[in-house]
């Protein structure tokens, strides 16, 4: 019975994403989020390629970086529409309340609209990477950013979802989430010219990928890992993600849907 | 009772929308009627479990609001007045995800947009459909599944004269054939005095008076008349005069009236004031009189 009833749990997350791509997500969206990532992408890989360095798999680290930084700014804004078109607008136009008048409950809807989301986002992240990896060739570095880009995008959608679930209005919902995550992207920046480094360091959530390069790339991995202070960021971003996505889900089970 | 709740109590902020309210709804077809911010949208979202009550319980078919409402759910369908529709979808692909949400057939999605007459709309994005036809598929997602109660909140807005006959008849038709059972919030008292046999009246947050329409219409002592005269303001101040309680309909009075003694003392002087009867109606007692009174007395509507 236990068994059946996780299978019935899963036949009732499928069912929701399908209505969740085509309420929220649609071909269009999806194709225009993929070919603008990937040009975002390329065209950064392309204006790096000139750069002379020794190591080919740097350069590849460094190129895929270059494209994951820069394809970041298309990223924080279609994270941005798509939870404020996903959980602000159903909420507040009342469509949320057709879809909960079925037996579906809550804490799957909501889950599944962050997992659709975070796994059509990733998609759109990683096939760029696929498509660097093509011209460079697959190295151990693809598996670094690919981390990195996983957990960065954990932290935007489960940010970006916790924002839409508080602010109702769509747009002021999607303004609020795109700056706040700018915020949230430069703050390092701003600590760097305040002169507090090592804080700037830790908060940087771009420093994954490369504090990453370099413990893989150490003799000695474990005492890099501890000096570079990346097992801190790593705990910053990963509680604070998940820390996030739990209060959204309290939050959303106990609301009043009026 | 399918229906229950017991103290239900719902304040939001500063506003109290729910006062220690005790619905009880039999099986069958019932009315749930009050104006406009009486409590029967929240009372109704909290069946749902769209909204948590403040304190107090409620319970549909024995199953509690809070802690099976899954359940509820899978053997009740709601429709919410005036319901939000996914605009950019066709009427067929919302009704095969409703029918997929609450485990029903395509064929059966299909049967339902054919009883709302919505056969020849299928492919039609929802967006563009009238308010009208949105109603009808709003009534269509809420026969899906065989449900065992239907909640209809305000079922025939938008729709035209027909078109309202035709919802009633499906309702009557549904709780004959498939014993559904029907929980009807709505304005329009006369239309629902048609199919209901049990009738709550809700007002302040509070039930004010509930039971079967037939004991609630033989209750009411009252005779009410409909008056159409040369001088309607005359006539009114006669009617006042005597202590009596008059409303404006059209260009007739509707006066209440105890015994036939009271009449005639009005008709007695309107002839004295040389006010002319161009045409007199018995309307008998009906629900919406009963309503007008019951509203009346708490003073939130108009008298009467």
């Amino acid at each position: 019975m236990k068994y059946l009833g996780k299978w019935w749990v899963k036949m009732e997350i499928l069912k929701i994403f399908r209505l969740e791509y085509d309420n929220t997500w649609n071909s269009k969206i999806v194709g225009m989020f993929f070919s603008i990532l990937s040009a975002t992408y390329i065209y950064s890989l392309k204006r790096s390629a000139t750069i002379l360095m020794t190591d080919i798999y740097a350069i590849y680290l460094f190129e895929a970086l270059q494209g994951y930084m820069a394809s970041s700014i298309v990223l924080v804004v279609f994270v941005s529409y798509i939870f404020s078109k996903s959980i602000s607008r159903q909420i507040s136009s009342g469509l949320i309340k057709t879809w909960l008048g079925f037996p579906i409950k809550r804490k799957h809807l909501l889950i599944s609209k962050f997992v659709l989301g975070y796994t059509l986002l990733l998609i759109g992240e990683i096939m760029p990477i696929i498509y660097s990896g093509s011209i460079y060739g697959f190295h151990i570095g693809i598996l670094i950013v690919s981390f990195a880009i996983i957990l960065k995008l954990f932290f935007y959608t489960s940010y970006s979802m916790f924002f839409c679930l508080m602010i109702r209005d769509v747009l002021a919902s999607f303004a609020g989430s795109l700056l706040s995550l700018y915020i949230v992207e430069s703050f390092p920046i701003f600590l760097h010219t305040l002169g507090f480094e090592d804080i700037a360091n830790v908060v940087d959530i771009n420093n994954i990928a490369l504090g990453l390069y370099k413990v893989l790339n150490a003799k000695k991995w474990f005492e890099t890992f501890l000096e570079t202070n990346l097992w801190l960021t790593l705990i910053i971003y990963l509680g604070v993600s998940i820390l996030l996505l739990l209060l959204s889900i309290q939050i959303f089970r106990k609301m009043d849907l009026d | 009772m399918i229906v229950e709740t017991v103290n239900l109590f719902k304040r939001f902020g500063d506003i109290v929308a729910l006062n220690n309210l005790n619905l009880h709804v039999p099986k069958g077809i019932s009315g749930f009627i009050g104006p406009n911010g009486a409590g029967k949208t929240t009372t109704i979202n909290i069946l749902a479990g769209l909204v948590k009550p403040t304190s107090g319980s409620a319970t549909v078919l024995g199953l509690d609001v809070l802690s099976e409402s899954i359940e509820i759910r899978r053997r009740v369908r709601f429709m919410q007045e005036l319901q939000p529709l996914p605009g950019d979808m066709t009427v067929i692909k919302f009704m095969r995800y409703a029918s997929m949400l609450c485990d029903s057939s395509i064929r059966e999605a299909v049967e339902a947009l054919k009883t709302m007459g919505l056969k020849n709309f299928m492919e039609r994005r929802i967006k563009n459909l009238s308010a009208g036809m949105m109603q009808r598929l709003r009534l269509a997602q809420a026969l899906l599944g065989n449900p065992e109660i239907i909640v209809l909140d305000e079922p025939t807005a938008n729709l035209d004269p027909i078109g309202r006959l035709e919802v009633l008849d499906k309702i009557v038709e549904l709780n004959k054939d498939m014993s559904t059972n029907f929980l009807i919030s709505s304005r329009i008292i006369p239309e629902l005095e048609k199919i209901v046999d049990w009738i709550s009246i809700i007002n302040d947050g509070k039930i004010i008076t509930e039971g079967k329409v037939s004991d609630l219409i033989s209750s009411d002592k009252y005779n009410v008349f409909k008056i159409m005269s040369s001088n309607n303001d005359l006539l009114r101040k006669i009617i006042n005069d005597y202590g009596l309680e008059c409303r404006v309909e059209g260009s007739s009075l509707i006066i209440r009236v105890k015994d036939h003694w009271d009449l005639y003392k009005i008709l007695s002087s309107m002839s004295k004031c040389r006010v002319f009867i161009y045409r007199i109606e018995v309307l008998g007692t009906r629900l919406d009189e009963i309503f007008r009174k019951m509203v009346g007395k708490n003073g939130d509507t108009e008298n009467f």
